[in-house]
C-alpha cells in the first residue's frame, strides 16, 4: 500500500474503510481477506513506529518495542468493527499503547536491583493487579498505596523505576568510540608466570655454581640426569641427589618469599 | 484559549503547578515527571497517568521543534474539579509554524481530551486534559 504525497487524509480513510470490509465480507476468500490484513497492518506501520519511538529511551531495544506495538495493531485490525463509528486510529492507539505497556510490565529488571525494591515492586504489582480486577479498571495511585500499606510517593517512585531497566551490550559502539568490549581489560594468564619467573631466578642467583648449572641444563636446556651426568662427568645419582637438594632449597626460599 | 491561559497566569490557585524549563530535548523527563505527579496526586488511575506522560512527551515534541532559539517552555497544570488540564506554551521563531505530525495528533487525541494548539503572540501554546474517573473517590 502506497501513501506517497499524493494520498490525501481522505483518500486514506477511504483505502482504509475497503479493506476493512473485505476483512469483513463473509464472501470474502482467505487469500483476499490476507491480502486486505496485510495491506492495513503496511499503512499503519509509521503509526506503529511513531509510538514505539517514544518509549525506546527506556532503554528497551527499539525493535523489540516496535515489535510488541505491532502486535497490539494486529489485535487491533482483528478485533476493529466499522460499525460502531470510531474511526479506526482512536481505536488503534490505544490498543497499540497497550501491547507496549504490557511487554515492559512483563520485562524484568536485566540489572541487580536492591532487594528492598524489588518486594516493594511485588507488593505493588499484586496490590495493582487485584485492584484492576475488583474495580474493573486500572487502579489510582492512592488506591494501590491503601491496599499495599506503601507509601503513596513509594508507589510513585516504583512506578518510575520500573520503566528504567537500560544496560548496554558489551560490544555496543557509541557513536564515534571503539566498542565497549575492547575497553575492557581482560586477565592475561602468563602474568603468574612472569612473577615466579622473576622469583626464581632471584632464588636461582643465590645457588652454588655447580647446583644452578644442574638446574639449568635440567629445567632450561631440557636434558635427561643421565644426559646431564654425562655432560659433566659424573654418575646419574649424583646429578639426581644434587637436583633433588637443589630444588628443595629452591622451594624452601620460595615459600620464605611468599 | 487566550483567556483560560491568563486566567491560570494570574490565579494563585493552590492547584496549579507551574514548571519553566530551557526548550531543550533533555528537560522533557522533568515535565513528564511533574505531569505524572500532578496526575497521580489528582487520583488518575495509573494508566491515566501513563497517557498524560505520553501525551506530555507528544506536546513538548512538537513544541520544541518549533521553539525560538534559546527559549524556554512554560508548562501549566491545573487540577479543578476533578479535571487535570495542561498548558504548555513556549514562544516560537516565526508564527508561520508547521502542523503537528499526523501521527502525534492522532496518539494525543487517543490520549486526552480537549486537544488545542493556538498561535498567541509569537508563542505556540498546545493545551489538553484528563477527567478523573467517575468511580474514583477522591
Amino acid at each position: 500500500m502506497s501513501e506517497g504525497p499524493g494520498t490525501s487524509d481522505d483518500e486514506r480513510l477511504a483505502i482504509e474503510r475497503e479493506l476493512f470490509d473485505v476483512l469483513r465480507t463473509p464472501g470474502a476468500t482467505d487469500s483476499e481477506r490476507a491480502n486486505a490484513r496485510d495491506q492495513l497492518i503496511e499503512m499503519h506501520l509509521p503509526l506503529v513506529h511513531h509510538i514505539a519511538r517514544r518509549y525506546a529511551e527506556r532503554g528497551e531495544p527499539m525493535e523489540d518495542v516496535a515489535q510488541a506495538a505491532t502486535i497490539g495493531l494486529i489485535n487491533a485490525i482483528d478485533r476493529y468493527e466499522p460499525d460502531r463509528g470510531v474511526a479506526f486510529s482512536s481505536y488503534a492507539v490505544p490498543t497499540i499503547i497497550g501491547a507496549v505497556r504490557r511487554h515492559f510490565r512483563d520485562a524484568t529488571w536485566s540489572v541487580k536491583v536492591p532487594r528492598r525494591v524489588q518486594e516493594l515492586r511485588r507488593k505493588i504489582d499484586a496490590a495493582h493487579d487485584a485492584l484492576a480486577q475488583e474495580l474493573g479498571r486500572s487502579p489510582t495511585v492512592a488506591e494501590i498505596s491503601k491496599r499495599a500499606d506503601v507509601d503513596f510517593h513509594d508507589v510513585l517512585d516504583s512506578m518510575e523505576l520500573s520503566r528504567v531497566r537500560e544496560t548496554s551490550q558489551i560490544d555496543a559502539t557509541p557513536p564515534g568510540g571503539a566498542p565497549l568490549a575492547d575497553r575492557l581489560g581482560d586477565v592475561d594468564s602468563s602474568i603468574a608466570g612472569v612473577e615466579d619467573a622473576e622469583t626464581v631466578r632471584r632464588l636461582l642467583a643465590a645457588l652454588p655454581e655447580d647446583e644452578r648449572a644442574v638446574i639449568t641444563m635440567r629445567f632450561y636446556d631440557g636434558l635427561s640426569q643421565s644426559q646431564i651426568a654425562e655432560r659433566i662427568g659424573v654418575s646419574q645419582m649424583q646429578v639426581s641427589r644434587l637436583l633433588r637438594r637443589s630444588l628443595t632449597k629452591l622451594r624452601a626460599d620460595v615459600d620464605g618469599a611468599n | 484559549m487566550l483567556s483560560r491561559w491568563l486566567n491560570a497566569q494570574v490565579s494563585s490557585s493552590p492547584d496549579c503547578v507551574r514548571v519553566e524549563f530551557p526548550a531543550q530535548t533533555v528537560n522533557m523527563a522533568i515535565a513528564r515527571a511533574v505531569a505524572a505527579a500532578i496526575a497521580a496526586r489528582a487520583d488518575l488511575t495509573v494508566d491515566q497517568i501513563e497517557d498524560v506522560r505520553l501525551a506530555m512527551d507528544e506536546t513538548l515534541s512538537h513544541v520544541m521543534s518549533v521553539a525560538a532559539p534559546d527559549s524556554s517552555v512554560l508548562c501549566e497544570m491545573c487540577v479543578t474539579d476533578g479535571i487535570v488540564s495542561a498548558s504548555i506554551r513556549c514562544p516560537v521563531a516565526s508564527p508561520d509554524i508547521p502542523e503537528p505530525n499526523p501521527f502525534s495528533w492522532t496518539v494525543l487525541s487517543a490520549l486526552v481530551g480537549d486537544v488545542d494548539v493556538t498561535i498567541e503572540n509569537n508563542s505556540i501554546v498546545m493545551s489538553w486534559s484528563v477527567a478523573r474517573d467517575s468511580s474514583v473517590q477522591a
